[in-house]
């Protein structure tokens, strides 16, 4: 039952063939009979349950919406009948954005914003999972806050919990929804370090462009975090650390 | 006393913030804050954290024989407790099916080996939320066929058998149901007892192709406040909770009309009080 609730295609399934849908589930004879004797019911419910699942997909995504236009109610469509409902929403839009990463992929290469389209929908995967950050109801005891302008250099640090650092082939961050064709066809590759936190104070999810040398010392303190200093960053990463200070997303750690 | 709130929703912070908030409660959806080192949406609970709140589960899959997911309790329990929280519910429904859940509040077969796990599920949510759940009722258009009771005789059966959960009283659902099915509404709020009654929805709908949809997405109802004025004139719930989950321009200024005539028809029922 639960299958064809979440399913347009096991509700064809037990309408056109109900022993094949009873053979493919492994269903009992009983079961069989009190499905075939819902299946009516079951087929009026299920257009409701799919439609609300794929509203809740389309605004996790609308700027990957906006720019895949009409291959997007498809392979939404795709999603749902070959992905089972997750356990909340931002699961399941999680789930939508790694499907719709790798299916952009395969968009063919003679398409003019295939590259764009994969950078969009890249970065907005990224959001959603850094808008998934879990943060402690309050601040955390080892937490220290920083002066950009006077950072003790042996200040262990750590990263903003969620931050992440990706890079992309366009600077795709202009890209909105409702965006015309024409002007996302206008980009140019632009090879871009996009930095992704949550402001943990009012959840918003920010994104920056970052140079090089930022990039590598944002990825440092978050693969080590707690255990590298500003000292031991070395003078590239230390002379960018202030910027990343200001921004919120380096922090100092209890020593 | 009874707490009159809206349940909580980004979009409408402005009801929640300030000096003089609209509300003196507020309901959380649960499945939004669950974390396993700290709480998604953090900030919203510490935004909130001078404002009494319920805990409003989406998937405790009441009404399943399959029954609800521990794991899942636990996360209720965690989130109660971390936000003192003053009440704690979910729905009547089926939610999950063999670990796989359904992402919906469906309907089942109301026959009594669903009552009979659903009195099992109570046991269950009460024991390891360590709360006494409050349930809601749902807004059934379709029955499933082979039932053998409907959604409101299923309510008033589960409400005998077991005596340890209370009503997440939807009013703005039954009217609804009155409208797509033949039920009478006033009939069915007398026919609860009035001990039972934990706390109280109220919403707008809308009308699809000739049925009402409990789309959350107008201001509540004439006929639902007529339903409040006739449930508070013999129960005394804890809480009278709108909610609103879309058509957002203009919502916050309806909103605070239909609190305004909540507290007009509590205070005549000599309900009104100041939150302790």
């Amino acid at each position: 039952m639960g299958a064809v609730l979440t399913s347009h295609a096991a509700r064809e399934l037990v309408l056109r063939s109900a022993a094949e849908f009873t053979a493919h589930f492994d269903l009992s004879a009983q079961e069989a009979a009190a499905l075939a004797a819902m299946a009516g019911d079951l087929a009026a419910l299920t257009p409701g349950f799919v439609r609300k699942r794929e509203r809740g997909l389309r605004a996790a995504m609308p700027v990957t919406w906006s720019v895949l236009a009409s291959e997007a109610g498809k392979l939404a469509g795709d999603y749902l009948e070959s992905r089972a409902p997750a356990a909340s929403a931002a699961l399941d839009a999680l789930g939508f954005a790694d499907y719709l990463v790798a299916a952009v992929s395969l968009l063919p290469d003679e398409r003019q914003d295939k590259g764009v389209i994969v950078d969009v929908v890249r970065l907005e995967r990224l959001r959603l999972l850094v808008s998934g950050t879990e943060w402690p109801l309050r601040p955390e005891p080892d937490e220290v806050p920083l002066d950009p302008r006077r950072i003790d250099p042996r200040r262990p640090l750590r990263l903003c919990p969620g931050a992440a650092v990706e890079r992309f082939t366009f600077d795709v961050r202009t890209v909105r929804a409702g965006s015309p064709a024409e002007m996302r066809a206008r980009l140019r590759p632009d090879q871009a370090n996009l930095l992704c936190f949550q402001r943990p104070a009012d959840g918003e999810v920010v994104v920056r462009r970052i140079d090089d040398e930022s990039a590598r010392t944002v990825k440092l303190i978050g693969l080590r975090t707690g255990a590298v200093t500003a000292a031991g960053l070395g003078e590239p990463g230390r002379s960018r650390l202030g910027k990343l200070v200001a921004l919120g997303v380096i922090k100092g750690a209890g020593a | 006393m009874t707490y009159i709130g809206v349940a909580y929703r980004p979009e409408l912070d402005g009801l929640f913030r300030g000096r003089d908030p609209a509300v003196d409660c507020t309901e959380l959806i649960a499945d939004r804050y669950f974390g396993t080192t700290g709480f998604s949406r953090a900030w919203e609970l510490r935004r909130l954290q001078d404002i009494p709140v319920i805990i409003h589960g989406l998937c405790g899959n009441a009404a399943s024989v399959h029954g609800p997911d521990p794991g899942y309790l636990a996360q209720i329990r965690r989130l109660a407790d971390a936000t003192g929280a003053i009440a704690y519910s979910d729905h009547l429904a089926f939610t999950c099916a063999q670990g796989r859940p359904l992402g919906h509040l469906a309907p089942n077969l109301f026959d009594d080996e669903l009552l009979a796990a659903a009195k099992a599920n109570i046991a269950a949510i009460t024991g390891l939320t360590g709360r006494r759940p409050c349930l809601e009722n749902l807004a059934v258009r379709t029955l499933i066929s082979g039932s053998r009771y409907t959604p409101e005789e299923f309510i008033l059966r589960l409400l005998e058998a077991s005596d340890q959960w209370d009503c997440l009283l939807d009013l703005t659902n039954i009217w609804i149901n009155s409208r797509n099915r033949a039920v009478d509404p006033v009939a069915f709020v007398d026919a609860l007892p009035a001990d039972r009654i934990g706390y109280v929805h109220l919403a707008g709908g809308i009308l699809v192709h000739g049925e009402w949809v409990d789309s959350h997405s107008r201001a509540v109802h004439g006929e639902v406040f007529e339903l409040l004025d006739h449930l508070l004139s013999r129960s005394s719930p804890l809480a009278v909770i709108i909610e609103r989950d879309g058509n957002w321009p203009g919502a916050e200024a309806e909103l605070r009309e239909d609190l305004s005539r909540v507290r007009t028809i509590v205070a005549a029922r000599s309900l009104a009080g100041t939150p302790p």
